[in-house]
Order: structure tokens, then sequence, then C-alpha cells
């Protein structure tokens, strides 16, 4: 029994979205705050807080969020460093930076 | 000419359209009926955000059935009905199921364009595939009718930069209208405005101008679009361009609010500002008229 309740919180553990190391929210269609900096292997949960859909679609392809609507979030976890612009595909002006450093490096807002 | 009587008028049936293809995706119509001469009619909507549920309009189901209702009571059956995209909100496989179940309502044959919102993540797949032309090659499209030359484009890919038509379409177009003689009348159907409209909001296509040189040269253009919400008309040259209302909730008047996005309006007054569009085509300019739910 104990094995089998052992295996099913590590299966829990491993399928548990990460604590956020930054949490940008969307609104007034804008994303708060921007430029933000995390390390590789950071997650960043995106909120949308307003009363319109919004998505968060990297200029380069790497990550899309597909559609959000109001008061659903989305997660991603960046993997390599770089900056990353992304922009929402319904509302084009709007336009946020996320830059990753290496571990080593000293992150924040 | 009252629109009663211009319809008597013009008064068809609009029964019996068959449609051929010919050349590269083009499609032509053979009007089977006892067509009069120079005139007859065809509908468009647009925006009708299948999925949306906020305060603005938390029945747009309802109001888009309510619109096909309308079309359906038209005295005179339209040739067909376009919709000029935003057919649905989130581009999620429900919300396309449901739009294309409330819009198989429609008596007259139905054409589609896409808008941003039908193509979140994934470039247009779910959209091809509830609304996609099996017998088009591209996504952009014409065909003829009654001597009348239509254009479907498409400009709501790599919305990063607004609207963007691309060179591909725009090579396409140029192939296209080099086929007709420039006294033929000719109308565009597009999503996004093709002209700088707000730029501010992303209400422009940001190549738009090139469609537009290609257009110029002909004596008699309709532009129609949607994407902003509302009612706007504009002319450059002999290119005339008209916006629609939805028929799923209102947007705020160019810079008369800090943002674009669904207006909220007393309930009692939505159906004022949703509807749908009677496009009547005879020998001179267009008759293009809106028509409120309520």
């Amino acid at each position: 029994m104990n094995l089998i309740l052992s295996t099913i919180l590590l299966a829990a553990l491993a399928t548990a979205s990460p604590t956020p190391a930054a949490v940008v929210h969307i609104h007034d269609f804008a994303y708060h705050e921007t430029p933000v900096t995390v390390h590789v292997g950071d997650t960043v949960r995106f909120v949308n807080d307003d009363g319109d859909a919004h998505t968060v679609t990297a200029s380069d392809k790497s990550f899309d969020s597909g559609g959000l609507d109001t008061n659903e979030s989305w997660t991603h976890t960046f993997t390599k460093a770089g900056k990353y612009e992304y922009f929402c595909a319904l509302h084009p002006y709007m336009k946020a930076v996320i830059i990753v450093v290496p571990v080593t490096q000293k992150a924040g807002n | 000419m009252q629109r009663r009587d211009f319809l008597q008028h013009v008064g068809w049936t609009g029964a019996g359209i068959a449609f051929t293809l010919s050349g590269v995706g083009t499609l032509r119509a053979t009007a089977l009926a006892d067509v009069p001469p120079g005139a007859f009619n065809f509908v468009q909507i647009s925006d009708s955000h299948i999925g949306f549920n906020q305060p603005a309009n938390d029945h747009v189901s309802e109001t888009l059935q309510m619109t096909i209702d309308r079309i359906n009571a038209l005295p005179v059956a339209p040739a067909f009905v376009i919709h000029t995209g935003d057919v649905t909100h989130l581009s999620k496989p429900a919300q396309f199921d449901a739009a294309k179940s409330i819009l198989g309502g429609l008596k007259a044959p139905l054409v589609t364009i896409p808008g941003e919102h039908d193509f979140i993540g994934d470039d247009g797949k779910a959209y091809f595939a509830a609304f996609g032309r099996k017998d088009s090659k591209t996504p952009w499209f014409s065909f003829d009718m009654h001597g009348v030359h239509f254009v479907a484009l498409v400009n709501v890919f790599n919305f990063e930069k607004n609207g963007l038509l691309g060179q591909d379409q725009i090579d396409w177009l140029k192939a296209d209208l080099a086929t007709q003689k420039t006294s033929t009348p000719i109308v565009v159907f597009g999503h996004v405005p093709l002209y700088a409209l707000f730029p501010t909001w992303g209400w422009e296509t940001e190549d738009g101008s090139k469609a537009l040189a290609l257009l110029q040269p002909f004596a008699n253009v309709t532009v129609l679009n949607g994407h902003i919400h509302q009612v706007m008309e504009h002319s450059e040259g002999n290119i005339r361009f008209y916006t629609a209302d939805s028929t799923a909730y209102p947007q705020p008047k160019p810079g008369t609010a800090d943002k674009p996005g669904p207006l909220l309006v007393p309930s009692d007054h939505l159906l004022g500002v949703l509807g749908y569009r009677t496009v009547a085509l005879g020998a001179g300019t267009p008759l293009v008229e809106q028509h409120a739910l309520g």
C-alpha cells in the first residue's frame, strides 16, 4: 500500500506545475511588468485580468499560449537564455519582453 | 428609392446559383434563375465571436441566431451571405462546431473569410477544417456572379504586424485582377480594414496599400470588412470602404476610449448596435445598408 501511495505522490509531484518565478498580469491591454528577467529553467505565469481575450505569443514562435479568456492563466518554462519578445496575437500593439539569464546571474524585474 | 421599392424592382428569388470551378481556384457562378439584368443582392455579417461570454453580451449564439432568422426572412433572398471573420472568439473546436451549426441554418449559400480570432494558436488550422473551401488551392479566392468580380482576402496571417496580406497574396491578387476589365465592378472582402483606419488600435492592414494600388484602376470598387464592430464609411478614389457592425458586441469609436475591446452598452440598447448588412448591386454605386437587430 505504501509503495502505491508513494508512486501516486511521485506522479502527482511530477505533473504539478512548478512555482512560478514571476507572474505577468495582463490588464488594460498591456503586460505588467515588462521586461521581466528570470533564470534558465524558471517558469513564468501569465494571468489575464482583462475584460477581453489575449494571447502570449513569442515573436520567434518559440511559445504561444493560445487564446486566454478573462481570468484564464498560462505558464511557460524557459529552458534557454535569451531575450524573448512576445505580443498579443489579437492586439498586436501589446508587446513585452522576457529576459532569461543563466543561473549564475541575478534575475528580477 | 426606398429599400422596399428597390428590392421589389430588383425582385428575384436568388435561387439556383450554380458554382463551377475555373482557373486557379476561381469560382464562377452561373445564374440559373431568371435574374433581371443589372441587379442582385447579398448579405454581409461579421464578428460573431461564438464563445464570448462577458458582460458586453453573454448571449452571442442567440444574437447570431437572431441575425440568421432575420436574413432568412428577408423578402428577397440574398444570392449568398458573406461572413467577414471572427466567427469564433478563441478558435476552439467547440466554438467552431457551434458556429457551424448556427450558420448552417442559413437558407442562402455561406461564404466566409477568417478573422484573427479564428487563427489563434494554430495559424487557422481549425478554421479551415470547419470553413475552408475545398475548391480553392489558396486560403484567398475569387468568384464571379452576375457580372461582378468578388475577391475574398485573408489579412490575418502574422498578426504581429496588424493586418497583413503577404507577398504571395498580393501576387495572386495582381494575377486575379489582370483577368478583369477595368469596367467590371469589383467587391472585395477582408476582415481587417485594408486602409489605415486607426493604426493605434491595429485597425489597418500593413500592406493594404499594395492591394489598393492594384484596385485603383477599376472604375467601381467596393470593400467590405469587419473587425472594428461598428459602421464606418470611407472612400479613396473609386474605392469605397464599408465596415460592418458585429453580431456579438460593439467596440468604441476610434480614439474615444483608452483601448478597443468589448463595449458595454445598456442591455436594452445592445440589439440596436448589432446586425447585418444588405448590399444591392446595380448599374451604379452599390446600395449598402446596415440593419440593426433591434
